[in-house]
C-alpha cells in the first residue's frame, strides 16, 4: 500500500523542481530520453511478457521531451 | 549587470506594463548583437532598421525548427531585394550542433548564437520554435509559434503588406 | 514572471498568432508527426527446450515465434497525425497439456505430442489530434489466430500546462475476444468461448530539470469471460479479474556521461491473489554522434494466484490451475541494444536472455513449477525517415 505514495512523491518532488526554459529542453528532446524509444521493438517485448507473465498492464504515454509548439 | 539589462528592455517592460490586449498592438523590438555561428562578422538588429525583419529561435532538436529554416530561405531569396531580411537565433547548448546541421542547407540569411541566452528571454519565447516579425521602424508586428511545412506562404502575405510601408 | 504574462504584449501576440498544434520529433507522442516514418523489425523469439527430469510424457520442446512487424507514422494534415501497426508472426512447438506429481510426488509435466502450428495477424490503426498543449488518439484494432479473434478500441489523450512541463494524461481501452479452441479427438474442449477486458489509466509527467523528467500513474483493468487456459487438462479460473497497478518511470541524461538512464518500475495487484514488481533499468550509452549502445536490465517477481495447484489431480475441486503464469516465481532479463542513427534513418538490433526461477522470487517458493520459461529474444530492424 506504501506504494500507492509513489505518484504523490513525483508530485510532491515536481513542486521543488527549479523551471525549465523552452530553450533548455535539447536533452529532453533527445531520441534516447524518449518514454519508449522503439515502440516496434516494445510492443513485441510487451507481447512476450503479458504471455508469459501473471501481470498485464501500464502506461502508455508521453509528455515530457521536446515540448515544442 | 541586471541594471543595465533591465535598462535596455525598459522598453519592452513598459510596453508589458501598459496591458496590450490588442496582439498587434506595437512595440518596439528588444535590440541584440550577437555573434554569427561561423564566428564572421556579428549581426545587430538595430543596424538594419528600415528593413522588415524575421527573427526565428531555434534548434537543431526541435523538428519543427528544421522545416521552418530552409522553407524561409526561399521567402528570403525572394524578397530580400524588397527590404526583407532573416535572423535566425540559434539557442542550442553547443554552436557545433548547431553548425553541423546548417552546413548542409547553404541558408542565405545570418544564423546568429545566443550561449548566454538573453534575447530569447528578452523576447519572452515561450515556445520554440517562435518568430517575431519586426517593421520598418524596428515595432514588434506578430509572432508566429510552431512551424508546419507550407506556414511560409502564410507568412509571406504579412511581410509583403509590411514591406509596402515606407521607410523612416 | 507569470504574473506579468498576462498583459505581456509578446505574449498576447503569441496567442494572437495562428493557433498551431505542438509539432516536434517523431518519436515523441507529445507532438505531431512532420515527416513520414516507415518501421520494420524482424524478432526471432525462441525457449529453451525443457530438462527431461521435468517431463513426464510428451517432447521437451517448447515455443518459437518468428515475428515481422511495420509500423507508419504519417502527418494526415497540420492537425492530425497517423500510426498504422502491423504484424505477422509464425509460432510452432509443444505446448503443456498439464503438470502432475510423479511416483516420488515431484511435479512433472505433460506436453502435448504433437507440434501446434499458428499464425497471428496484428493490424491496429490509431489517428491522433494535436491541438494547442495537447492531443486525442483513437485507435482500432485486430489480432487473429487460427484458433482466436479479438477486437479492440481505445481513446487517450494528453494536456500539458502551460509552461509545457507538466503533462496530464489518460485513456481507457475495450478488448472484445473470442476464442474457438482446435478440437482433438479424444479430449474434451470448450467449443467457442468469449472473454472482454475493460482497461484505463492516468498518468502525470512532469519535467524535473533540464536532463531529468519523471512519470508516475496508475492503471487498472477489468476482465470478464473465459480467462482459463482452453488447452490445459484442468484449468478452472474465475469468470472475472480485476487488476490495478501503479507505475514510475525515470528519464535521466549525463551529459558528462553522454548516457541516459532509463527506470521503470511496476507494481501489480489483482483479485486472483498475484502481486508483482517489475524493475527495468535501461543505460542508453552513446559512443559517437550516430552509435548507440543499449544494456538491459530487468527484473520480475511475482505472487502465486489464490488457486494455484502445484500438480493437477482429480482430487481437487472448484477453481484450480497448475499454469506457470499463475506460479510464484522470479525472473532475470538481460539484453543488449544497438543502435545506428542518421536524420534520414535508423539501423537497431537487440538481444535478450530470460531466465525464470522459483529461488528468484521475492517470496521463498516450496514448490517451484516445472514449465517455468526461458527463452531468447533478438531483433533487428530498419526505420526509415522522409
Amino acid at each position: 500500500m506504501k506504494l500507492l505514495l509513489l505518484p504523490c512523491v513525483l508530485l510532491l518532488a515536481a513542486c521543488s523542481s527549479a523551471p525549465v526554459q523552452p530553450w533548455e529542453r535539447g536533452n529532453l528532446a533527445r531520441p534516447d530520453m524518449a518514454w519508449d524509444t522503439d515502440p516496434l521493438h516494445s510492443a513485441m517485448r510487451d507481447h512476450v511478457n503479458v504471455s508469459k507473465e501473471g501481470s498485464s498492464g501500464g502506461l502508455n504515454t508521453g509528455g515530457g521531451g521536446c515540448g515544442c509548439y | 549587470m541586471r541594471k543595465a539589462r533591465f535598462k535596455k528592455y525598459l522598453p519592452l517592460l513598459l510596453a508589458l506594463l501598459c496591458g496590450a490586449s490588442n496582439g498587434l498592438q506595437a512595440a518596439p523590438a528588444p535590440d541584440f548583437t550577437l555573434p554569427r555561428l561561423d564566428d564572421s562578422a556579428p549581426v545587430s538588429l538595430s543596424a538594419l532598421r528600415g528593413k522588415v525583419v524575421y527573427v526565428d529561435f531555434w534548434a537543431s532538436w526541435c523538428a519543427p525548427c528544421t522545416v521552418a529554416l530552409p522553407e524561409m530561405d526561399q521567402l528570403r531569396r525572394d524578397l530580400h531585394a524588397r527590404g526583407f531580411e532573416i535572423i535566425a537565433i540559434n539557442l542550442d547548448e553547443s554552436a557545433d550542433d548547431a553548425l553541423r546541421f546548417i552546413q548542409r542547407m547553404g541558408l542565405s540569411y545570418p544564423v546568429v548564437t545566443d550561449l548566454a541566452k538573453t534575447t530569447p528571454q528578452a523576447y519572452a519565447v515561450s515556445g520554440m520554435p517562435t518568430a517575431f516579425l519586426i517593421d520598418r521602424h524596428g515595432e514588434l508586428h506578430s509572432t508566429h509559434t510552431g512551424f508546419r511545412p507550407g506556414d511560409s506562404a502564410k507568412i509571406r502575405k504579412t511581410i509583403e503588406q509590411l514591406l509596402q510601408e515606407t521607410p523612416p | 514572471m507569470t504574473k506579468t504574462k498576462k498583459c505581456n504584449p509578446l505574449a498576447a501576440l503569441t496567442t494572437a498568432a495562428l493557433a498551431l498544434p505542438a509539432i516536434s520529433h517523431l518519436a515523441h507522442a507529445d507532438t505531431a508527426p512532420v515527416k513520414t516514418e516507415l518501421g520494420y523489425r524482424y524478432s526471432q523469439y525462441q525457449e529453451d527446450d525443457i530438462d527431461d527430469n521435468k517431463i513426464l510424457i510428451g517432447s521437451p520442446q517448447r515455443y518459437e515465434v518468428d515475428n515481422h512487424a511495420f509500423r507508419l507514422v504519417t502527418p494526415l494534415n497540420a492537425q492530425l497525425g497517423l500510426t498504422v501497426d502491423g504484424s505477422y508472426e509464425t509460432m510452432s512447438g509443444a505446448s503443456a497439456y498439464g503438470v502432475a506429481a510423479d511416483a516420488q510426488g515431484e511435479p512433472k509435466m505433460i506436453m502435448t505430442g504433437a507440434s501446434i502450428d499458428d499464425k497471428r495477424t496484428d493490424v491496429s490503426a490509431s489517428v491522433r489530434h494535436y491541438r494547442e498543449a495537447g492531443s486525442v488518439a483513437f485507435a482500432l484494432g485486430y489480432s487473429g489466430e487460427n484458433d482466436y479473434t479479438a477486437f479492440n478500441g481505445s481513446i487517450e489523450a494528453e494536456q500539458q500546462s502551460a509552461d509545457r512541463l507538466t503533462t496530464y494524461s489518460g485513456g481507457i481501452g475495450y478488448s472484445s475476444d473470442e476464442l474457438e479452441p482446435e478440437q482433438t479427438p479424444g479430449i474434451n474442449r470448450p467449443t467457442s468461448e468469449d472473454k472482454s477486458a475493460l482497461n484505463a489509466f492516468i498518468a502525470l509527467t512532469q519535467v524535473m530539470n533540464a536532463g531529468w523528467q519523471l512519470q508516475g500513474g496508475l492503471f487498472t483493468g477489468m476482465h470478464d469471460g473465459f480467462l482459463a487456459d482452453a488447452y490445459k487438462a484442468r484449468d478452472i479460473r474465475p469468470d472475472q479479474r480485476q487488476l490495478f497497478g501503479v507505475m514510475a518511470r525515470s528519464r535521466n541524461f549525463m551529459p558528462s556521461l553522454k548516457a541516459a538512464l532509463h527506470t521503470d518500475y511496476r507494481y501489480y495487484n489483482d483479485d486472483w491473489g498475484i502481486q508483482s514488481h517489475t524493475l527495468e533499468f535501461a543505460w542508453h550509452q552513446s559512443l559517437t554522434q550516430q552509435l548507440r549502445l543499449v544494456p538491459l536490465l530487468r527484473y520480475y517477481s511475482q505472487s502465486q494466484a489464490d488457486f494455484y495447484v502445484d500438480s493437477d489431480s482429480i482430487n481437487n475441486s472448484g477453481y484450480q490451475s497448475s499454469d506457470y503464469r499463475m506460479s510464484p516465481f522470479g525472473a532475470i532479463t538481460y539484453g543488449l541494444g544497438i543502435v545506428y542513427e542518421e536524420a534520414a534513418y535508423r539501423l537497431v538490433a537487440n538481444v535478450e536472455r530470460y531466465d525464470s526461477d522459483g529461488d528468484m522470487a521475492l517470496e521463498s517458493v516450496d514448490q517451484e513449477n516445472p514449465a517455468l520459461v526461458n527463452y531468447n529474444l533478438m531483433s533487428v530492424g530498419v526505420d526509415y525517415r522522409f
